[in-house]
C-alpha cells in the first residue's frame, strides 16, 4: 500500500485516496458493467465516480460530526447514500449514453479474447482503445496517414514517430512501452534534436511529457500528433511543449521529470490523521509522476547536450527544407483534417469538477454551473479567429454533461473551426495552410537558424535556474 | 446573529477541509490562460489520470 506522509503544521498526515480508489473500482465492477464484455473498469470511470463521490463524503463526514475512520465511512457512504446524491445521475448518464455504447461498439469490433480498457480523454467522436498489444481508435482526423506520407519521402524521421495503420476508419498502432535501461544520451539528444525541427516544421502543439516517451537507447518517441498547422500568430519552438524553460509545472517532453516540480492540481487528494479520521482535501499536491522521461540513471542536464540537439535540429532542419517541394505538393494534394484547440483541457475538467461539491450542486443545476464556468474562462486568444462563442458553450455544456471532452478541428485549407458535431463554431482569418506557407518560406530564409536560438535560450534558462 | 456568525464559521472550515476555498481560488486562478503554454492542455489530462 503506498502511503504518502506529509507534515504541514507539525501535524502528520496520510494520503487515504489509494484506498478510496480502490473502493472505487470496487464500486464500478458492481454497478457499472456491460454484460458479457471483456472490458475492465478504466481509469476514467473509476475517476469520475471517485471525483464526484469524495467531495461529497469529506463534507458529509463533517455535517454529521463523524468520529469514524475514514475509509469505512467513505465505503457505507459509497454504498448507501451516494446513489441518492444530486451528482449520482449523472454518472449513469454518463455510462448509459457515453461509456456503454461505446464498449458495446468496440467489443462487437474487437471481439476481445482478453481484457481491454479506454486510454486517453474521452471525446464524442473518437476514444483510444488498448487491447493486446495495440491501440485503437475512431479516425476522426487525418494526421495518420499524412505522417506515414512524409515518413515515405524523409525515412530519417521514421522511428520518431508511430506507424499507424488505418483500416475502414479505424486507427491501429503498436503500443510502445517506456524504455528504462541505459541511454546513449549522444545520439539520443541528437535524435531529441530531429524531433524538435520536426515539430516545429509541422507547427506541432502538445507534445509535452504525456504525449512521449523513451523508445529504446537512442529514440525519443512522440505518439499523438492531433495538433498539426497550429494556427498561433507567434508561433515558436516552445508551443511544441517538446521545450520549456519554466522550473515550476515543467511538462515538457525534454525537461518534465528533471525538475521535479510538478504538481497536480485537479485531482481531489485525501489526507487523513494517523488514526485515517478527519479527512482533508487538498489539490495542488506534488505529481506522483508515473513516467520519468529523462534518460534513466542520468544526472546531466539536457543542456549539457546542447551542442547534441542543435546539431540534430540543423541536419532535420535542412533535410525538411531540401524535401520542400515535395512536402508543399504532398500537403497541397491531400486532405488534412487536424484538432484545434480552443480552450486547454484543464478547464473543460475543472469546470465540472467544480459541480462535484455539495457546496455547488445544493445551489444549482449542473447545466448552469459548467455554462457559468466556461463563461467566466477566456477562450485561447491569440490565434486571429472570430469565434460564436455563444455556439461554443453550448456545444461544450452539452458535451460535458456527458463527461466528455469538447474536440474542434478544421480543415488546413479552410478558415472554418468545426466542433466535433460539424457544426461551424469560429473562423480564422487566414487558412492554417497559407499560415504554414509563410512559416516554411520564414525558416528557409534563417527563421530555423532562430529556432535554434530559442532551445538553447530555453533549456539555459532553465539550467541556469535549476541550478540556483 | 450570534447564529449566524457560528454558522458562517462552519461553513468556513468545511469549506477549508473539503478544499473548496483552494478549489475556488488557488486552482481557478491556474485555469488561466497563459500564451507560452499553449501547448500545456494538461495540468492534469481531463481523467486525471496523469497525477
Amino acid at each position: 500500500m503506498l502511503i504518502v506522509l506529509m507534515i504541514r503544521q507539525n501535524v502528520v498526515q496520510l494520503e487515504l485516496a489509494p484506498n478510496l480508489i480502490t473502493e472505487c473500482k470496487n464500486y464500478v465492477q458492481n454497478k457499472f458493467r456491460v454484460k458479457n464484455a471483456k472490458f475492465f473498469d478504466s481509469e476514467a470511470i473509476v475517476g469520475h465516480v471517485y471525483d464526484f463521490s469524495v467531495l461529497s463524503a469529506v463534507y458529509n463526514y463533517y455535517f454529521q460530526n463523524s468520529n469514524k475512520i475514514f475509509i469505512d465511512y467513505f465505503k457505507e457512504f459509497l454504498y448507501k447514500d451516494f446513489e441518492h446524491i444530486s451528482v449520482s445521475p449523472i454518472i449513469k448518464k454518463s455510462f448509459d449514453n457515453f461509456y456503454k455504447p461505446k464498449i458495446e461498439f468496440w467489443e462487437a469490433l474487437l471481439s476481445p479474447k482478453s481484457k481491454w480498457g479506454f486510454v486517453g480523454d474521452p471525446h464524442n467522436q473518437s476514444v483510444k482503445i488498448k487491447y493486446r498489444n495495440n491501440i485503437y481508435y475512431n479516425k476522426v482526423l487525418d494526421y495518420e496517414l499524412f505522417i506515414n506520407s512524409v515518413l515515405k519521402v524523409i525515412p530519417t524521421f521514421e522511428n520518431l514517430f508511430p506507424k499507424t495503420v488505418v483500416k475502414n476508419d479505424i486507427c491501429i498502432r503498436k503500443y510502445k512501452k517506456f524504455y528504462d535501461g541505459d541511454v546513449d544520451e549522444h545520439a539520443y539528444y541528437y535524435n531529441f534534436g530531429k524531433l524538435l525541427a520536426f515539430a516545429v516544421f509541422f507547427r506541432s502543439i502538445d507534445l509535452n511529457f504525456e504525449n512521449f516517451m523513451i523508445i529504446d537507447k537512442a529514440t525519443p518517441y512522440v505518439f499523438d500528433l492531433e495538433f498539426l498547422f497550429a494556427a498561433f500568430e507567434d508561433y515558436t519552438t516552445e508551443y511544441t511543449g517538446l521545450i520549456s524553460k519554466v522550473v515550476e509545472d515543467n511538462t515538457s517532453a525534454i525537461l518534465g521529470g528533471l525538475n521535479r516540480k510538478v504538481y497536480s492540481y485537479l485531482k481531489p487528494v485525501v489526507f487523513g490523521d494517523v488514526n485515517g479520521k478527519n479527512p482533508t482535501i487538498k489539490w495542488k499536491v506534488p505529481s506522483k509522476r508515473k513516467l520519468i522521461n529523462i534518460p534513466k540513471g542520468s544526472q546531466k542536464h539536457p543542456f549539457e547536450y546542447i551542442d547534441e540537439i542543435t546539431s540534430g535540429m540543423k541536419y532535420a532542419f535542412k533535410e525538411l527544407l531540401n524535401h520542400k517541394h515535395v512536402l508543399f505538393e504532398l500537403v497541397s494534394s491531400i486532405n488534412i483534417i487536424t484538432r484545434f484547440i480552443v480552450r486547454p483541457t484543464r478547464v473543460y475538467r475543472y469546470a465540472y469538477l467544480e459541480y462535484a461539491y455539495p457546496q455547488v450542486y445544493l445551489e444549482k443545476g449542473f447545466r448552469e454551473v459548467l455554462r457559468e464556468q466556461l463563461e467566466s474562462i477566456d477562450i485561447i486568444s491569440n490565434i486571429n479567429v472570430s469565434y460564436d462563442v455563444k455556439k461554443i458553450v453550448h456545444y461544450e455544456v452539452d458535451t460535458l454533461e456527458l463527461l466528455s471532452i469538447p474536440f474542434y478541428y478544421t480543415n488546413i485549407k479552410e478558415r472554418y473551426i468545426y466542433s466535433d458535431k460539424g457544426d461551424i463554431v469560429g473562423f480564422l482569418e487566414r487558412t492554417p495552410y497559407d499560415i504554414w506557407v509563410d512559416w516554411i518560406n520564414r525558416l528557409g530564409n534563417g527563421g530555423y537558424e532562430a529556432e535554434i536560438g530559442v532551445v538553447r535560450m530555453l533549456l539555459k534558462g532553465n539550467y541556469n535556474t535549476s541550478a540556483n | 446573529m450570534k447564529k449566524t456568525k457560528k454558522y458562517s464559521k462552519k461553513v468556513k472550515s468545511l469549506n477549508a477541509k473539503t478544499g473548496y476555498k483552494e478549489f475556488s481560488t488557488k486552482i481557478k486562478k491556474s485555469m488561466v490562460f497563459d500564451a507560452h503554454s499553449a501547448n500545456d492542455t494538461t495540468k492534469c489530462c481531463a481523467t486525471g489520470t496523469c497525477s
